[in-house]
């Protein structure tokens, strides 16, 4: 290969780079953005919610185990069933919440170190827009909630609705079986989200990995 | 670098500018995985208005396909965590490579008084392959059961045993593929500490390491107790099946298997806040080299 050949080449691969790459330019450190803003708030509350609603979740489970062992009437322990349930997927709704804002957490650390690289050597500050994957992890994320936490509602509404006569116990087995599905769906929809999310990690980091060579060729930006 | 070797450090000669075939197929297999919980959702919708002793059957296949959809998911997770290890050290290959001139520093012959790895991290990068090869093949056998659960008469003592240790064969097997995910981000943060100390002994700077916050510790107590909690009720499920009145140990021993999951999730938790923690005290630390040289 000729050097002009390998020269086209590399200016072929750096445009499309530049394509692949939407990025901000600066003359300061970005920061954090909202949604990054939000998530380093919301890490740690949405951890000890989740555990608080998984051990409520348990306690429950183990009021109707002793309901059952006591001979206790079908409706308590139809009702303690929707209640339990509803109470243990608020809490793993809530963990997984946490799991999505410790990755925007981390994307804000990439975001604002990246940043402040590049200021630190006198560089103009090129700042990765969000990229689709970013925008799905959003999506995704809050569609997951909004699943979950809704048939966790219907838990209760429908725990509530129990009299005890046969046809309400029966009605009460029916809508159990059909929220469960639908808790399950937000679960992989949960993690669908977490994976995108990482996938916007991945690109962050072979950005960075190319912007932080750049950096060592560029001349300071000029002011 | 890992026990199978497919994942760990590239060569420094790698292409950082390359496209991560792990985030492409990463990204499918979630989808895959995604469709596969649909598909068993709306099995449940339709049977729901079906009479109890009628809809068994199709409930019973249909647990399968979910937990093995959510599997998926969870291997797709797995599958981007070891896209970041790689990733994550072909920038430390590129701040190495762009560093002397950023600082103005000379390359320095690398020391080797780097930090010594902790014993959670040697645990993590030769546990998370086993752990990740177990998870599914544990899923797999639940599916088995549930299959066969199928095959038996509604409403039979064989028909509920059979379910009752399908869905701990399940659960078991999707706490030890979280388990896999918590051992990788265990070697995520090996990678990091080690990646640090590698770019500050490139240019013969104090080697400066994070210390081991308090959360690390917690991830780690926490994803014990989950594997440990998974064990268990996969092993009182088996045990109760034995039993004339299950009911009451099925009443508590489900919910016991979602806080098993839950307490994984939560360790997870921890394990990416830490991570946060790492990169912007990384960052920090490369920007003073940077401004101050030192």
């Amino acid at each position: 290969m000729t050097t002009a050949s390998i020269k086209t080449a590399l200016a072929h691969r750096s445009a499309e780079h530049r394509a692949e790459f939407e990025v901000e330019r600066s003359r300061v450190s970005p920061g954090y953005d909202r949604v990054q803003k939000v998530a380093r708030l919301m890490v740690l509350p949405s951890l000890a919610m989740g555990l608080m609603g998984i051990a409520g979740g348990l306690g429950i489970g183990i009021a109707r185990a002793t309901e059952i062992t006591d001979g206790g009437s079908a409706a308590t322990i139809a009702e303690l069933q929707h209640v339990q349930q509803g109470v243990t997927f608020i809490g793993l709704a809530f963990l997984f919440a946490g799991i999505s804002f410790a990755i925007a957490r981390i994307l804000g650390a990439f975001r604002k170190g990246g940043g402040d690289i590049q200021l630190a050597a006198g560089r103009t500050v090129e700042i990765l827009r969000r990229p689709l994957t970013g925008w799905a992890f959003l999506g995704l994320m809050m569609m997951a909630m909004m699943t979950v936490l809704a048939s966790s509602a219907l838990h209760f509404v429908f725990a509530a609705d129990i009299t005890g006569s046969a046809s309400s116990l029966a009605e009460a087995d029916d809508r159990f079986t059909a929220l469960a599905g639908v808790e399950r769906l937000g679960l992989g929809m949960y993690l669908t989200a977490i994976v995108f999310g990482l996938a916007t990690i991945v690109h962050v980091l072979r950005y960075q990995a190319r912007r932080v060579r750049q950096l060592a060729d560029e001349g300071p930006a000029r002011v | 670098m890992s026990a199978f070797q497919f994942v760990g450090r590239p060569p420094a000669t790698a292409d950082h500018m390359s496209r991560s075939r792990y985030r492409d197929v990463g990204m499918i297999v979630a989808l895959a995985g995604l469709m596969a919980v649909a598909a068993a959702t709306l099995a449940n919708l339709v049977v729901s208005d079906d009479a109890a002793a009628e809809r068994q059957d199709t409930l019973a296949w249909a647990a399968g396909v979910s937990f093995t959809g959510l599997n998926v998911v969870m291997v797709a997770v797995a599958i981007m965590l070891m896209g970041i290890i790689v990733r994550l050290w072909m920038r430390v290959d590129s701040v190495k490579a762009a560093l002397p001139e950023l600082t103005r520093r000379q390359c320095a012959a690398e020391t080797s008084s780097g930090p010594r790895p902790l014993w959670i991290h040697r645990l993590a990068e030769t546990m998370w392959s086993p752990m990740l090869a177990m998870g599914p093949m544990v899923v797999a056998a639940g599916v088995g059961l549930s299959i066969a659960q199928e095959g038996e008469t509604a409403g039979t003592n064989a028909f509920a045993d059979l379910g009752a240790l399908a869905s701990g064969t399940l659960v078991l097997g999707l706490g030890l593929t979280l388990g896999a995910i918590s051992f990788i981000l265990g070697t995520i943060l090996s990678s990091l500490r080690k990646g640090g100390a590698e770019v500050q002994a490139s240019v013969g700077a104090e080697i400066k390491t994070r210390e081991v916050p308090p959360t690390v510790w917690a991830f780690v107590g926490l994803m014990m107790a989950g594997v440990v909690a998974a064990m268990a009720q996969f092993g009182l499920l088996a045990v109760a099946t034995g039993l004339a009145e299950p009911a009451s140990w099925l009443a508590w021993l489900g919910p016991l298997g979602l806080f098993s999951l839950g307490l994984l999730l939560a360790g997870i938790v921890l394990a990416l806040y830490t991570i946060g923690d790492v990169v912007g005290f990384q960052f920090n630390r490369i920007r003073e080299l940077i401004a101050a040289g030192r």
